[in-house]
């Protein structure tokens, strides 16, 4: 049978997890693409909203919008030429993929390999959390009294013992 | 002359550190003291002799000495004499003896006096210490040597070489080359500096953890001498990032101050192993658990930090940052293997020290919470080397490359950073052995309800998404937790001796610097973390063509475009105006600014003006911004050019940006607090025992 | 609060491992060390792998001799060239001499030499050798404006997905590489070419049979 301390940290923790994990769906979900701009005038900041999220093909990780070569000007005009046609985002990024290779994007797509990428780091996290339980559970002293808050070792000074006798009568 | 002198220099230093490195090994083995002596003394020796080796490259700069093939790739005529001395870590080969020159002042301090304690460890210290200091000496003399000259064969062709080829002559090029344009600013300067006192100080604590293993040292002796260094190590590792940031923003002009870029992260992973390392040292010197961990975290720091200068210098992994590609990934490849696996086989070895001292005895106990806090590290450490190696994987892989860029990373290192921030509310109130939970509730039950109302209020005010919600109860949970342990500490104080809070204030800093300096360094933290989600999530970004006298609105500020200058000195015309631009430039730099106004209601209008720094080399461009700083936030102008008469301007508001940099300087001033020698901590030496202290 | 204890959870098959050592409170705890020990230098030796695998590739220069390697071009509508039916395979080619030019319409020294290039194919395209252009990280647009400025007629495709150039690990543009009738490169020059410099290539290539 579990203890009862035990049980409630293991229920704060997967409050916590539960909690974490609804921010970062959050996250994923709410980086879906923002609507084209239905007026025929694109401005900068539409272009720059695009060319944010993807980086120079020839300079290495530099983003687009703030590239200052000429060749990335020519691609946000790019940008903005399709922009202007009514393509969307998701058009617009696919295209710069299918032309420069995926790593023009500064989160590339999560299918085949880089699917990799985000399950790695969720896998490994769930395994050592997993590890993580499953070894404090071991470790635990047999034997125990009701718990109780135990002073810390002495640190060395008295004053700072004294104050720490006065906190806990506090 | 002075070239042939610093090369001397050099190979003496060499010469020294194998010695010191050998004298060391069989003085520790064979129980000599004589032996260890000696390899002290040498090992103190090298910094002398690289300092000469250092002036050397400076005196080669400042007297215009186009024979020497690093003088002439980074200096000429037309340098400042400050940039000629700076210009020592200029270029790849100065720059790793720079290195050098570093991390022997490190062990200098270290070995200068003589040990009075802790002498079973001092032939490993050394060994281990001064091993990796001649591994870097005979990397720069063999792959990357800042001494070599220049010759001009019987054909013509100049060729760089240590020693003169047969056939040929010396040949002194008429000028320089001149510094890249990027490290003439004062935060491009002292940014390597910083960083590399950083990563060159961990060696120290990973020659003294790797010694109390050779050595079979049972105490904890080794943990409170290198506690130190350690600290210091870490401050300017710390303040390299930092500064690294506050130079993004300032000067190279995007608008942000962090970009995941490989080699950031390169940095960045030491630190987070060694700052896991720092806390769970803690719990090994009070109750002698966690030894392999910290033996785990310490590698790890120490190898992270030779991979990550060998992922800078051969450019293994291409980034913005990365020096041309080199011969030197070999040695430092095998140099990583080597050491990362002697420290394991090491740990197997002598598994039988490492064996815990104490048990855990509850999940709710200071040692399992601190134990949670290097996981949490652990975690980050493993995602950002996922990203930052990823792309190198895929292409082997598919020969595809990919780009790992920012919001790969927001995404998933936010949620761990955000556990974080929570453990530095929760562990300081986790008693140690264990706690109970009503004890830790009733110190949490107030941080906590305040935390979730400031959650709501952000929430119902419009804070979209709900994590910066959450982001910002937890940093108010934490601050709140922080600052009331303060103010507990004075209050005890005041009532027991009757001081006023200032002074209680003061002494309770004073009487426990590491813990109290600890929770400032977290404070620190806190303050960073307010501005970091601030800027990050509610920057607002917009780009405007105006016309001379056209007006763009961002936020609540009016901008109003007056005019563009343009000054290229390569076409021989510039304009009066001009002239104060030129004052500290070279003529290698074109500018192109754009003087404008802003105006914001109820207030004077400020006229800045951004502008572009163009390369006259073609090597690139900075975009320093015009800024508009307040408590609440930055206005952050750049201004991209001109064209038909039309000036582009940028414009970020970044909200609460200046948190980041009040909560850096909190940090570094804590970390200060917790560092510093304390009257009786200076007089008790690392082999006495822990103080039996008298409670009433 | 009293509750039973729960019962020695200590499995027995560590207890009979044969280094049957574990440790308290470490990372690697309740593993027996060798286990431990063996994945961690399991991971070790495969981070070691990936990163000499990606020195080895940084390091990789342009090719300049041996088996050229293949590839497929697209080629730009209007711009066949002499190389026959889109997309163009450089297997396909054996038995010719290729010239292979990289090249982008940003680039200011392509400029340079884009004349000589047109020049030189003018001379050869009948005598069996076929020009190829590989216009790299461009915006087609852009690119059929450089292509009609320089009068150019030969075969000319984009690097769709910027595959061809990585397989020539070429460090930037112009590149131009000649490609002997067996399908191994003969000339490698990584800067503008001259009518000159190609023209003495190709006369000594196609003079092998």
């Amino acid at each position: 049978m579990m203890k009862r301390t035990f049980k409630i940290a293991l229920f704060v923790f997967w409050v916590v997890a539960v909690l974490l994990l609804i921010a970062l769906t959050s996250v994923a979900l709410a980086q879906t693409g923002t609507p084209p701009p239905t007026k025929q005038d694109v401005t900068a900041d539409d272009v720059n909203r695009i060319a944010k999220q993807m980086y120079c093909p020839v300079c290495e990780n530099e983003p687009l919008d703030a590239c200052r070569t000429a060749a990335c000007q020519q691609w946000r005009a790019q940008i903005g030429q399709m922009l202007s046609e009514g393509q969307s985002e998701q058009q617009i990024k696919d295209y710069f993929v299918a032309r420069y290779g995926a790593r023009v994007l500064a989160q590339p797509p999560a299918q085949g390999i880089s699917l990799l990428l985000y399950v790695l780091p969720i896998v490994g996290l769930i395994v050592g959390v997993i590890f993580l339980v499953w070894l404090l559970r071991r470790l635990r002293a047999r034997g125990t009294a009701a718990p109780v808050a135990t002073p810390a070792p002495p640190s060395g000074d008295e004053y700072i013992d004294r104050v720490e006798q006065d906190l806990k009568n506090f | 002359m002075i070239v042939d002198l610093g090369l001397i220099a050099l190979v003496i230093a060499a010469l020294a550190a194998i010695y010191s490195f050998v004298m060391a090994i069989l003085g520790g083995t064979q129980k000599r003291p004589a032996y260890i002596e000696s390899a002290r003394r040498a090992a103190v020796a090298v910094l002398p002799l690289l300092t000469l080796a250092c002036l050397a490259i400076i005196v080669s700069n400042l007297t215009d000495n186009y024979s020497l093939e690093y003088t002439y790739r980074v200096s000429n005529s037309t340098t400042p004499t400050f940039l000629r001395i700076t210009a020592l870590w200029g270029g790849q080969n100065g720059s790793i003896l720079f290195w050098n020159w570093l991390m022997s002042i490190y062990i200098f301090c270290v070995f200068v006096r003589p040990w009075k304690s802790n002498r079973d460890l001092l032939p490993w210290v050394i060994a281990v210490s001064i091993g990796t200091q001649a591994f870097f000496i005979l990397l720069t003399i063999f792959f990357a040597n800042p001494f070599a000259r220049l010759f001009a064969d019987a054909a013509g062709n100049i060729s760089p070489s240590v020693f003169m080829p047969a056939g040929a002559t010396l040949f002194r090029a008429a000028d320089g080359q001149g510094l890249n344009p990027l490290l003439r600013h004062p935060g491009m300067i002292i940014h390597p500096p910083m960083l590399y006192l950083g990563f060159v100080g961990l060696v120290i604590p990973f020659a003294y953890a790797i010694a109390a293993l050779i050595a079979k040292n049972k105490t904890n002796s080794w943990i409170i001498a290198m506690r130190r260094p350690t600290l210091v190590a870490w401050l300017f590792l710390s303040l390299g990032l930092l500064l690294g940031a506050r130079w993004a923003y300032d000067v190279l002009g995007w608008g942000g101050y962090w970009g995941w870029d490989p080699v950031e992260n390169s940095a960045l992973l030491p630190w987070l192993t060694a700052t896991a390392f720092l806390h769970s040292v803690i719990i090994q010197e009070k109750r002698g658990m966690f030894k392999i961990l910290n033996m785990v975290l310490i590698t790890l720091s120490f190898s992270w930090m030779i991979l990550g200068t060998f992922v800078t210098r051969t450019g293994v992994i291409s980034s913005v940052h990365s020096f041309a590609r080199s011969s030197l990934g070999v040695p430092f490849l095998s140099f990583w293997a080597f050491s990362l696996v002697g420290a394991i086989t090491l740990m197997a070895i002598r598994s039988d020290l490492l064996k815990s001292d104490n048990k855990l005895e509850s999940f709710l106990s200071r040692e399992a919470m601190f134990l949670l806090n290097s996981f949490v590290f652990l975690t980050i450490w493993f995602t950002v080397n996922v990203g930052t190696y990823y792309s190198m994987f895929s292409e082997l892989l598919t020969g595809e490359k990919l780009t790992i860029g920012p919001p790969v990373y927001n995404q998933l290192v936010g949620p761990q950073v955000a556990a974080l921030i929570l453990l530095m509310g929760i562990a300081p109130l986790v008693a140690w052995h264990k706690s109970s939970p009503e004890a830790l509730g009733k110190m949490i039950w107030k941080p906590a309800v305040l935390a979730v109302a400031v959650m709501v209020l952000l929430f119902v005010i419009g804070a979209n998404p709900i994590f910066v919600a959450i982001g910002f109860g937890l940093v108010t949970f934490s601050l709140a937790i922080t600052l009331t342990e303060y103010w507990r500490g004075m209050r005890a104080r005041h009532k027991l001796s009757g001081e006023n809070y200032f002074k209680a204030f003061t002494h309770l800093i004073a009487r426990n610097r590491r813990r109290y300096g600890g929770y400032m360094i977290h404070l620190g933290v806190l303050v960073m973390g307010i501005g970091v989600i601030g800027s990050l999530n509610f920057q607002v970004q917009t780009q405007r063509s105006l016309a001379p006298g056209g007006q763009m609105q961002v936020g609540p500020y009016t901008i109003t475009y007056e005019r563009a200058l343009t000054c290229d000195p390569s076409t021989g015309q510039m304009s009066a105006d001009c002239a104060a631009w030129y004052i500290e430039r070279g003529r290698d730099i074109a500018i192109v600014a754009g003087y404008m106004t802003i105006e914001k209601a109820g207030q004077a209008p400020v006229r800045v003006a951004p502008y572009r720094e163009i390369f006259l080399n073609g090597t690139g461009e900075l975009t320093p911004p015009g800024v508009l700083s307040t408590v609440g936030e930055d206005l952050y102008l750049l201004f991209l050019g001109e064209q038909s008469g039309f000036g582009t301007i940028k414009a970020y508001i970044n909200p609460l940006i200046q948190f980041l940099w009040v909560g850096g300087i909190i940090l570094v001033i804590g970390t200060l607090v917790a560092m510093w020698p304390t009257p009786t901590a200076r007089r008790q030496t690392a082999a006495l025992p822990e103080r039996a202290v008298a409670v009433k | 609060m009293s509750e039973s204890l729960p019962p020695e959870n200590t499995p027995k098959k560590s207890e009979q491992a044969p280094v049957g050592r574990y440790f308290l409170a470490g990372l690697f705890g309740g593993m027996g060390l060798s286990l431990g020990m063996l994945i961690a230098i399991g991971v070790i030796g495969l981070f070691v792998v990936i990163l000499a695998l990606g020195l080895f590739r940084a390091n990789q220069t342009q090719p300049t001799s041996g088996p050229a390697p293949d590839f497929e071009l697209t080629l730009f509508d209007g711009y066949p060239g002499n190389a026959g039916q889109t997309p163009i395979k450089l297997s396909d080619l054996k038995g010719k001499v290729v010239v292979l030019n990289f090249w982008a319409s940003w680039c200011v020294p392509c400029a340079q030499e884009a004349a000589d290039l047109q020049a030189t194919y003018a001379k050869y395209k009948d005598k069996g050798v076929v020009f190829l252009g590989v216009d790299w990280t461009d915006i087609e647009g852009d690119a059929r404006n450089y292509l009609k400025r320089f009068g150019i007629t030969y075969a000319n495709g984009p690097d769709l997905g910027t595959k061809i150039g990585p397989r020539y690990h070429i460090s930037g543009v112009p590149e131009t590489y000649v490609i002997d009738r067996d399908g191994n490169v003969q000339f490698t020059k990584i800067s503008p070419v001259t009518v000159a410099e190609l023209s003495g290539v190709l006369d000594r290539l196609l003079q092998q049979k």
